[in-house]
């Protein structure tokens, strides 16, 4: 094991079991901070009872399709962008003021615009998602370097074949960035989504667990969601570094 | 043919010819590369003209000859090569190529960057590949592009490092995939826009070396633009002389130095001969 690797696994050793030794030495109040082996127990009790699949389902699909139609319009429009300098002067100003904008803010006129259906947690997460997406992917275009643009139409290359052997691998990099930040946006989206106004989701069980009191419950979800953001995070810069080198 | 040639040797006859270039017999065979009166003209900034690269330029090169291009910053020496290229639109004037007009890039030519302009996605033999993808796609099957592709890796001397990205390569490495590249695609005409300019001296002597050693081999009509004096005597048949504001040829200067040469060709009485001759000319 490197020495990283080591620092990192005692760190977590150390807070897991600190986590779960102070609530029973009587230092903290366990109401407060739950314990390890209480949110195991909570999640055992949720995963068996309830409505949890039902939940996870709806929170995968409005995330699955805000998330995919953030990539769907965020990479081509922002491949388009960092190519045509004109549009890019046009739309840039617009992008840069939603990008400041807290999106998260809209919710009470997105609920207003699309109800408390699944429609206004995929709109808030494609949201959150499409922006760092677009913003990523142009910036990506624009490390294309000119010599390697030259360096293909020496070789007789034209259009298509620019794009395909050298804008598109050469801004991969930015691709993936924009797509891993787009990605916690849009578990991001969902959840406060689901907390603000829904009939079901895992944010509607936190925001439950939350108002009951039920830290234990309210912990498994959260560390639940939290861990899938980082495997899928993991997983699409995996993925990344494979596409990069295979791209040609 | 001979009318050519003789309007050929009037027009060179018209620009001042060295001494050196007059010596020799001015017999031409049928020029493989001929410039007319090319003038590169660029847009300045904020609409404040035109800035003219290269102006009137009338050269003719010879089928397998080596020619070198040198002279001072901005003289429009780079943009000459790349107009060669297809790269850059001429303002006025014609590039030709065997009596035809050059309209833009072609399978006859192919060009080695200064800043050696490789894909930092790709490997040494996947780099070397690029230009034989591009124009080999429907005639060579992918292992065919593959074992083309690693006999110029082999050829450059590059064996073994095939599989490495260009950032695990040293600057002399990195150009050697450029050279490989140029070379795979088997170009009539190899166009080397400062290949060594970054390098180190020494890369930079052994670079020249191992390319003067590859050319021998097949005696391609090369053009090479250095700002070099040495390494364009020790390139060339003929050295380019340009001067800026606004670049054009000044002198056309033939070496007749012995080939195979080699680093002891940089000693000889003429080669100093050659240097001190180039270095008054750029003055």
């Amino acid at each position: 094991m490197s020495y990283r690797a080591l620092v990192s696994t005692l760190t977590a050793a150390a807070f897991i079991a600190l986590w779960e030794l102070l609530p029973r030495a009587g230092a903290v109040d366990p109401r407060f901070t739950s314990q390890p082996s209480r949110v195991i127990a909570a999640g055992w009790e949720i995963i068996r009872t309830g409505n949890f699949r039902h939940d996870v389902a709806v929170s995968l699909a409005e995330f699955a399709i805000g998330f995919s139609l953030a990539i769907a319009i965020g990479v081509p429009l922002g491949l388009l962008l960092g190519r045509f300098t004109p549009l890019r002067y046009l739309l840039d100003p617009p992008i840069m003021a939603i990008y400041a904008t807290p999106h998260l803010a809209l919710l009470p006129i997105i609920v207003v615009w699309l109800g408390i259906g699944m429609q206004s947690k995929i709109a808030v997460a494609f949201a959150g998602a499409v922006i760092p997406i677009l913003v990523n992917t142009m910036a990506g275009v624009r490390g294309v370097e000119r010599s390697w643009i030259l360096a293909a139409r020496s070789f007789c290359a034209r259009g298509w074949d620019v794009f395909l052997k050298v804008i598109l691998p050469g801004s991969l990099a930015g691709v993936i960035l924009g797509i891993r930040l787009g990605l916690s946006r849009a578990v991001l989206g969902v959840v406060v989504g689901e907390m603000y106004q829904s009939q079901a989701g895992l944010g509607n069980e936190v925001m439950r667990y939350g108002s009951e009191f039920r830290t234990d419950y309210l912990l498994f979800d959260v560390l639940l969601i939290s861990g899938f953001a980082l495997a899928a995070t993991s997983a699409v810069r995996v993925l990344g570094e494979k596409l990069w080198t295979f791209g040609k | 043919m001979d009318a050519e040639g003789t309007t050929t040797d009037s027009a060179l006859a018209g620009r001042k010819l060295s001494a050196t270039a007059l010596s020799r017999p001015v017999v031409e065979p049928a020029a493989h590369l001929r410039l007319e009166n090319l003038t590169i003209a660029y847009d300045k900034p904020k609409g404040a003209g035109k800035l003219i690269a290269v102006s009137e330029a009338n050269l003719e090169i010879p089928r397998g000859t080596f020619v070198t291009i040198v002279g001072p910053s901005g003289c429009g020496k780079s943009s000459l090569l790349l107009s060669i290229a297809g790269l850059v639109k001429p303002a006025s004037g014609v590039v030709k190529v065997d009596g035809k007009p050059v309209t833009g890039p072609g399978r006859d030519r192919a060009v080695v960057f200064q800043d050696f302009a490789l894909m930092p996605w790709r490997t040494v033999i996947d780099n070397v590949r690029f230009g034989l993808e591009l124009q080999r796609q429907r005639t060579l099957s992918a292992d065919d592009i593959t074992a083309r592709a690693r006999r110029f890796v082999e050829l450059v001397g590059l064996k073994g490092f095939e599989h490495y990205h260009p950032h695990q390569l040293s600057g002399g490495m990195r150009q050697r995939v450029g050279i490989a590249r140029a070379l795979a695609v088997d170009p009539d005409i190899l166009l080397l826009d400062e290949p060594f300019g970054s390098l180190d001296a020494q890369t930079r002597d052994e670079m020249g070396s191992e390319l003067i050693a590859i050319w021998e081999q097949n005696r391609k009509t090369a053009l090479f633009v250095t700002h070099s004096i040495d390494e364009a005597i020790f390139l060339a048949d003929r050295i380019v002389v340009m001067d800026a504001n606004p670049g054009r040829i000044t002198e056309i200067v033939s070496v007749d130095l012995p080939r195979p040469r080699t680093v002891e060709t940089m000693d000889s009485k003429e080669f100093i001969e050659y240097r001190r001759h180039i270095r008054e000319s750029l003055k």
